[in-house]
């Protein structure tokens, strides 16, 4: 393989297509389709509209046990212009307490210092706690308590006072 | 009676080699899996397979009810628990019980007495087996810095419920001691849920050493040699060999001995283990802990001895007894182990799921590989990041350690990083070849350098 | 791989127009060529008419039943046996009990994700549901 397999392909448009910062990316060929957005209506179920299914192409490479990322539970573009991403350092289960049952690290409206924790993300049972980056309020959780998520996936907005 | 349709409550390779055992005795096999393993090579080989719960382990593998009902349903009337998961949990052989499932280990009370640290080290020093001078119940830091003052430091603090090292500190002295009071208290409230301590004198150039026992629950417990488990990471065992060449024959003997006793004391029934600390200098070994149930690294008894342990633990539990007597267990020749996991050392040992492309393992005498992995296979997030284990046997240490370097030569995998690389740097590290290793030596001498090479 | 050849080749092509309009002023991007058609948008871009088409109903298809919506499958929450689930052509209001699985000596409730009609009940009462597995199905209230 030259490196143009159709996992590292896939990889490209995504890594592209996050980056881009656009809203909506749409192919379709008779045996294959892809369907991205940022939007969190577009990732819900449509009855009888096929979303998102690469008919004949193998799993991406990157851990498709997982299920998909979870929708954004506040739309990216309601958030502020400043607002700081505070994005997973690696693929895992993200939790927002320290051990069931405790409580959250924070909330969204809690006041966080550089450095401060804000969640966990375990894998394999390695858990690397996820700090905040700058000091501020938290403005979103952008990922529910218990999700899978990808490297890079933004999980909280924070906003500097 | 004998089991006639057994329940595999684990994954991963265990899972497979026990549904390989099962069939070997003609018994009929379902695989318990997460949502993530619905395709595992240990669910295709078995006669059936039954998804608990999604792949997240606290709603499939670690739920006893789920476990018993879907055994009770499908009709099994034997559970295997194998290694982690529930397996040293008395809840499972208790629910097993209730619905007329026999469980695939100790009585449930037993579990519960060798799983408390305090209550198995009171037993153990009733069976004579030699203890490592320490404390009982530490209720205070300036209980811990008496106690210290008394074992001699440095000391170990220990959470009484603990395990894997977390909830440890070690103390060099009495300010020490009454800070790290404070530490594994905390540590092992937020573990296990119960701050209880002990102390107990810490050798900082120890060997782990362990014996491989079998009880039948009558009081007839044998032993399958020892294994020298003292290439750690963070408590974590690498690499298991058997037997442990560094033990003097008169040592050895002593060793064995002092396991079964303890064993034959609470009448254990099933594959046991009891793991010991051997301060070479002092030319002692100390009682650590039981392990009530079939461990990682039983191939490696398995290769010298030439019994298949699962078959045995499976057979026991079906009420036939023990099958061999303890003359018939005789040892021959050296086996090393190394675990495969999914983590690339050179990064600090970051697990890395993904899916394994190329899976080509070593062929030859004396090889076997304990893997439910092959190309186009899955490792899950959700999971620890074992891969497989591969074991080779020599007629000596010193043939193990060429066999074993040729194995992971000869071994492709690609797709993930895995540990072999690490696995070939140790078992070439003159410490390792000349067999002057300690259970901290990994993290004290190999891998600082290790880490300066691959950057 | 050759199946994956024409995935491969509609992704680089999807790449080359994200960088066009990246580059250009635009806010949106529909291109059909052959058998293969791409649509990309900024966020103020307009709505994707890849995805208007596939939603409308294809007039050759007859209307379905009228009152009769898409059916949303219940599924066994975790390994469990059913007990009992309510007869098909019940209505039933999102939350309410819609059948009764067993664990052990304990019973659970089901409840429905969604208000309408069970228009099938697919798993026999005693049966042991794996995970996952489709209870029943509530055809949603149009």
């Amino acid at each position: 393989m030259n490196g143009h397999d159709f996992p590292d392909a896939l990889k490209q448009l995504l890594d592209e297509f996050s980056r881009s910062g656009i809203r909506e990316l749409h192919i379709r060929k008779p045996d294959f389709e892809l369907y991205l957005s940022t939007e969190a209506s577009a990732a819900r179920p449509q009855a009888a509209t096929p979303v998102a299914a690469p008919v004949s192409a193998p799993p991406a490479q990157s851990a498709p046990a997982a299920k998909p990322a979870s929708a954004p539970l506040t739309p990216a573009s309601s958030l502020p212009a400043d607002a700081v991403i505070i994005k997973a350092p690696n693929l895992g289960t993200f939790y927002r307490a320290p051990k069931p049952g405790a409580a959250n690290y924070v909330e969204v409206g809690s006041q966080v210092q550089v450095g401060d924790e804000l969640c966990l993300i375990e894998v394999m049972k390695l858990f690397t706690a996820v700090r905040a980056s700058a000091s501020g309020t938290v403005h979103a959780v952008l990922v529910e308590d218990g999700a899978m998520v990808e490297g890079g996936q933004p999980l909280f907005a924070l906003v500097r006072d | 009676m004998p089991i006639k349709r057994l329940f595999v409550a684990n994954r991963g390779e265990i899972a497979l080699r026990i549904v390989r055992a099962a069939q070997a005795l003609n018994i009929e096999t379902v695989v318990a899996v997460s949502d993530a393993d619905r395709d595992s090579a240990a669910a295709r080989l078995a006669d059936r397979s039954i998804v608990l719960g999604p792949a997240a382990a606290a709603k499939s593998y670690l739920d006893p009810r789920l476990i018993v009902h879907a055994a009770k349903e499908s009709g099994c009337d034997g559970l295997h628990p194998g290694y982690g998961f529930l397996s040293e949990r008395a809840i499972l052989p208790r629910l097993c019980a209730q619905h007329g499932i026999a469980f695939v280990g100790p009585e449930p009370d037993v579990i519960d007495a060798l799983g408390d640290k305090l209550r198995a080290r009171a037993m153990a020093g009733a069976a004579g087996v030699p203890l490592v001078p320490g404390s009982e119940c530490v209720a205070s830091s300036a209980d811990a810095r008496r106690e210290g003052d008394r074992i001699g430091y440095p000391v170990l603090l220990k959470a009484s419920a603990g395990g894997g090292g977390r909830g440890m500190v070690i103390a060099n002295n009495g300010d020490e001691a009454e800070a790290g009071f404070h530490k594994a208290s905390a540590e092992a409230v937020a573990a296990f849920g119960d701050g209880t301590l002990f102390m107990e004198r810490f050798v900082p150039e120890a060997r782990h050493v362990e014996v491989q026992l079998m009880g039948d629950g009558n009081g007839q417990v044998l032993h399958f040699g020892e294994r020298d488990c003292s290439v750690q990471r963070r408590y974590q065992k690498l690499i298991e060999e058997a037997p442990c060449a560094a033990m003097p024959d008169h040592l050895r003997r002593q060793l064995h001995e002092s396991a079964v006793a303890l064993a034959a004391s609470v009448k254990y029934r099933n594959a046991g283990t009891a793991e010991f600390l051997f301060d070479v200098q002092r030319q002692e070994f100390y009682f650590i802990e039981v392990n009530a149930r079939i461990q990682v690294e039983h191939p490696v008894s398995e290769a010298i001895t030439g019994f298949d342990l699962v078959q045995e633990q499976i057979r026991i539990a079906g009420g036939a007894g023990l099958s061999v007597s303890q003359q018939d267990v005789e040892i021959n020749g050296h086996a090393i182990e190394c675990r495969i996991n999914a983590e690339d050392a050179a990064r600090d040992f970051m697990p890395s799921p993904g899916r394994i492309t190329r899976w080509e393992p070593p062929q030859g005498p004396g090889i076997r590989l304990d893997s439910h992995m092959s190309a186009g296979a899955m490792i899950p997030p959700f999971y620890d990041s074992m891969v497989g284990k591969l074991i080779v046997h020599g007629s000596d240490r010193a043939d193990a350690i060429a066999r074993l370097a040729d194995a992971i030569d000869n071994f492709v995998v690609e797709g993930v990083p895995t540990t072999l690389p690490l696995h070939r740097a140790i078992i070439a590290h003159p410490d390792f070849v000349e067999n002057r290793i300690h259970t901290r030596w990994l993290e004290q001498v190999l891998l600082p350098d290790y880490g300066k090479k691959a950057a | 791989m050759t199946e994956n050849n024409a995935a491969i080749a509609a992704i680089d092509d999807a790449r080359a127009l994200l960088d066009t309009l990246l580059t250009s002023g635009w806010q949106q991007l529909h291109v059909a060529s052959g058998d293969t058609e791409i649509f990309l948008a900024r966020k103020d871009g307009g709505i994707n008419p890849m995805r208007v088409v596939a939603q409308r109903p294809a007039p050759a298809i007859a209307a379905p039943a009228a009152q009769v919506g898409p059916e949303t499958a219940v599924p066994a929450p975790h390994v469990a046996t059913l007990e009992h689930a309510l007869a098909v052509g019940t209505h039933v209001t999102a939350g309410q009990t819609v059948a009764t699985v067993r664990v052990l000596d304990e019973r659970e409730d089901v409840a429905a994700p969604v208000s309408g009609m069970i228009v099938r009940v697919d798993a026999e009462p005693g049966a042991l549901l794996e995970y996952g597995v489709t209870l029943l199905s509530i055809a949603v209230a149009a």
